[in-house]
């Protein structure tokens, strides 16, 4: 008998040993021989940054380095007075980096930041929201599960720093939202065990949280997996990438003659519209249905959303980081929402909801919101555009260097 | 009734005299095939009257002809 | 949550194998835990599947047919025929649904595999094979979680035997030994061969072009093989833990001379159900009744008759029908060669012959799987 169990268990033991050591190899192989973090990764728009650890981390142990987590607008680099070319060779004597791409919204912010551990305790971060996420159902559950990461709901469960009713809002969220996307009808498979546990965290109940209990042992492991899977995915990035040598004394910039540049580049871009936007998405977004456009927006409003309660849960992880961030309070382009009938009561109103969250929690503001009207200031509709980054820039460095 | 057995199988593979022997696996040497096998069933009702089911015919327990004449004697009784 | 596929399915798996290793090596019965295992897992599958309310309708409805048709005393042929027919009208509601859309809100995993196991259930009973019919043993035989949603396709009887008691310690720590090492070598080969040959050889493919199809048909065949056999016995593996010995479904099918041969080891559970219960009843009914002048004509019959019906099972997709179609013209092919071919036996026997038989086997399988994989059109 003795013999025959051992006939069996040593195997056993030996596989699941065998495996493990593999998976720790794997692990430990690739940390060793992850390149260092580069200057020219933070000018890109990864999607690796948004639904990793690894890179936020990294950029946060930057002695030069500032971060942006925003949405749609990073993605206009073609306009000169961007982040990712304004402070190209860190002409202001620091790296932006930017995380996000389009529809990461307060939520994705909040839960990336949520799981940054204490990496950026105490460091200078910028947070830019964009008007269309108040729409009336906050962020899509598509959109979500596209930016979500298991890795990092995991990794901010585990995080005795955030107090309890900040983990419960951030679980209930991502339960309601995983189940969405769940029933959606092309719906990729969700993990089950993941929404078991979203749920549990966000309302407890005896026969779920015996089942999560019972399933410990898959998270971490589903968690180390995730981590590996950030380290494989991060590491062709970094590999790419380049540093930049910071001039030893910045010059001091014109700000007179980067407008009038930014404003030569604006009138060359947006030469087929009189709202002041970009010719290409103008084109594509509007052009021949212009007319159908009028009044189309007549009963949008943005007075009610769930997206507010993320920004306040936003908000309260900055706060509980010790993070004090920049806010940037983006415009609506006044012109064209006048003309969808999207009326200028209703915007400020937006701006106003806006304005007292961030003053509810202390967050310093960059109230742009009386720009609606300025030429240039967005790209199209709803993006910053060549003044509306400058502005911007401005701030950024004001901020940076706490002025 | 091996001896019978043995006749049987010959007519049905069409193996030549002393090709076959108790202890020969039927199927690896490709002497049983599917179709031979229900002629057997079929065979084996008529000369023993016993009735077998089919998937007693199945590899395991047909493999050799002391097998099947084992099999006929237990359908006997 | 697809069976055999993820960390959670197999922690889940692990888990609730751990009191069935329990009794076995305590030397207890494992057909009550076996049953609550089986019905545990498949509420957890099919619950996240949202197929939980079909499977219990379906459960229900062959488990009631098998049932009544135990009771009917004297079981004429007609009514075998009735019932056989009910029991097949999920399988068939299944594959309609799969090519017509106004019936695919009824999709039930694992159902061609439930199905035949109650249709050989049926079987039994009418040719008065079994003397009781134990409704627990029945339950639990439709719904053995392990092989639910890929086979391998077990018997009643055989089952039933497995079953009745327990293995006792030292048989089930061999079960165990075996049991273990069948999981990590399904898992070796079925995930891992299979996801690097997907992810490696089929993926990059491009779509058209002679040689890429020509690749596919390989890669095609190799990932098939890795993926089904793996599968396969990782479902026989946890059959064994559960005292279970889940027959063999694979048998090393690429050394085979000939495409009878190939069938016996490729799918075998499939293609020795369908030798039992269609090609055999077809071909012995034919001979008692002398249907036929030549009785070879009921052999061919039967093996067209059986291929079809193994490429409907798999689906109604033009596709499907034509994979049967193919294989019941290489079956009768192969049986006219045996009957009229002499040197053919010779062949299949020795050194180069054999190798070039097996080599044309492989091909004609391979390309039998290129019409399946429905690449061709």
């Amino acid at each position: 008998m003795r013999a025959a169990l051992r006939q069996v268990l040593l195997p056993t033991l030996g596989l699941l040993l065998a495996a493990a050591l593999i998976l720790w190899g794997v692990g430990s192989a690739l940390i060793c021989s992850m390149p260092p973090w580069r200057d020219s990764v933070g000018n890109q728009n990864a999607a690796e940054k948004i639904t990793g650890c690894y890179l936020l981390a990294q950029s946060a142990t930057q002695e030069d380095t500032l971060l942006l987590f925003g949405s749609s607008e990073l993605r206009t680099t073609e306009i000169c007075t961007h982040p990712a070319n304004f402070f190209a060779g860190k002409r202001a004597g620091f790296q932006v980096d930017l995380i996000g791409r389009g529809s990461c919204q307060s939520l994705i912010h909040a839960l990336q930041i949520a799981a940054s551990g204490d990496s950026l305790r105490g460091k200078k971060v910028v947070l830019i929201t964009s008007p269309q996420s108040y729409v009336a159902g906050g962020i899509a559950p598509d959109l979500f599960y596209a930016n979500f990461s298991a890795q990092q709901y995991l990794a901010l469960l585990e995080d005795d720093s955030l107090s309890p009713q900040l983990k419960q809002y951030l679980s209930g969220r991502v339960a309601k939202l995983l189940a969405d996307y769940a029933a959606l009808p092309d719906a990729a498979p969700v993990d089950p065990a993941l929404q078991l546990l979203a749920k549990q965290q966000s309302r407890p109940s005896a026969l779920a949280g015996a089942a999560t209990a019972l399933l410990t042992p898959y998270y971490a492991l589903s968690g180390y997996l995730g981590s590996l899977r950030d380290l494989a995915a991060a590491r062709p990035l970094l590999a790419a990438g380049e540093d930049t040598a910071a001039p030893i004394q910045p010059d001091p910039i014109d700000w007179a003659a980067e407008e009038a540049a930014a404003v030569a580049q604006a009138e060359q871009m947006s030469a087929n519209n009189e709202f002041g936007m970009e010719d290409g998405y103008y084109t594509t977004y509007i052009g021949d249905r212009l007319e159908r456009l009028a009044g189309r927006e007549s009963q949008l409003s943005y007075a009610d959303s769930p997206e507010y309660d993320d920004l306040r849960a936003l908000f309260q992880v900055c706060r509980e980081k010790g993070i004090r961030p920049l806010f940037i309070h983006v415009p609506l382009h006044g012109q064209w929402s006048d003309y969808t009938g999207f009326t200028a009561g209703r915007r400020a109103q937006y701006y106003e909801n806006v304005r007292q969250i961030a003053g509810e929690y202390g967050v310093q503001l960059l109230d742009l919101t009386g720009y609606e009207y300025e030429e240039y200031f967005l790209c199209d509709t709803m993006h910053l555009g060549w003044k509306g980054w400058l502005a911007v820039d401005r701030a950024l460095i004001g901020y940076y260097y706490g002025l | 009734m091996e001896e019978k057995v043995l006749q049987i199988l010959g007519g049905l593979c069409g193996a030549e005299p002393g090709e076959l022997s108790p202890g020969l696996d039927l199927f690896e040497e490709g002497l049983l095939d599917s179709f031979a096998t229900v002629q057997l069933l079929l065979e084996l009702e008529e000369a023993f009257g016993v009735s077998l089911a089919l998937e007693e015919l199945s590899r395991e327990q047909i493999a050799t002809p002391a097998k099947i004449a084992a099999l006929v004697r237990e359908a006997q009784g | 949550m697809t069976p055999y596929t993820g960390l959670l399915f197999f922690y889940i798996l692990a888990l609730a194998l751990v009191p069935a290793v329990a009794l076995g090596l305590a030397g207890r019965s494992l057909r009550g835990y076996g049953l609550a295992f089986s019905v545990g897992m498949l509420c957890i599958l099919f619950g996240l599947n949202g197929q939980l309310l079909f499977l219990a309708v379906f459960a229900a409805w062959e488990l009631g047919l098998c049932g009544l048709f135990w009771r009917l005393r004297r079981r004429p042929r007609p009514a075998l025929w009735v019932a056989v027919v009910l029991a097949l009208l999920p399988l068939a509601l299944v594959k309609v649904g799969e090519v017509w859309a106004p019936l695919g809100f009824f999709r039930l995993m694992g159902v061609s595999y439930m199905t035949f196991r109650a249709v050989e259930v049926l079987l039994n009973c009418y040719d008065g094979r079994l003397k009781s019919l134990h409704f627990g043993d029945l339950c639990y035989f439709l719904l053995f979680f392990p092989a639910v949603s890929a086979g391998p396709i077990d018997r009643f009887k055989r089952f039933c035997g497995d079953i009745a008691a327990a293995p006792g310690r030292e048989a089930y720590l061999e079960l165990l030994r075996q049991g273990v090492w069948k999981l990590a070598g399904g898992a070796f080969g079925g995930i891992l061969l299979g996801g690097l040959l997907q992810a490696y050889w089929l993926a990059p493919l491009p779509e058209r072009g002679l040689g890429a199809t020509l690749s596919y048909m390989y890669g095609y065949t190799l990932f098939l093989f890795c993926n089904f056999a793996g599968y396969s016995s990782m479902a026989i593996g946890t059959g064994y833990l559960l005292g279970v010995r889940v027959p063999e479904n694979f048998r090393q099918p690429f050394l085979s001379v000939d495409m009878k041969e190939f069938w016996s080891r490729w799918h075998s559970t499939l293609s020795t159900w369908l030798r039992d219960y269609v090609y055999s009843r077809f071909v012995l009914r034919s001979l008692k009744q002398r249907r036929f002048r030549n009785p070879r004509t009921a052999s061919y019959l039967g093996y067209l008759l059986t291929m079809l019906a193994m490429g409907l099972w798999h689906g109604l997709a033009p596709h499907y029908l034509a994979y049967g179609a193919y294989h019941s013209a290489l079956m009768c092919l192969n049986e006219a060669l045996d009957l009229h071919w002499r040197p053919f036996k010779k062949l299949k026997k020795q050194g180069a012959g054999q190798l070039c038989c097996a080599l044309v086997t492989f091909h004609l399988f391979a390309f039998g799987l290129l019409i399946f994989s429905g690449r061709l059109f």
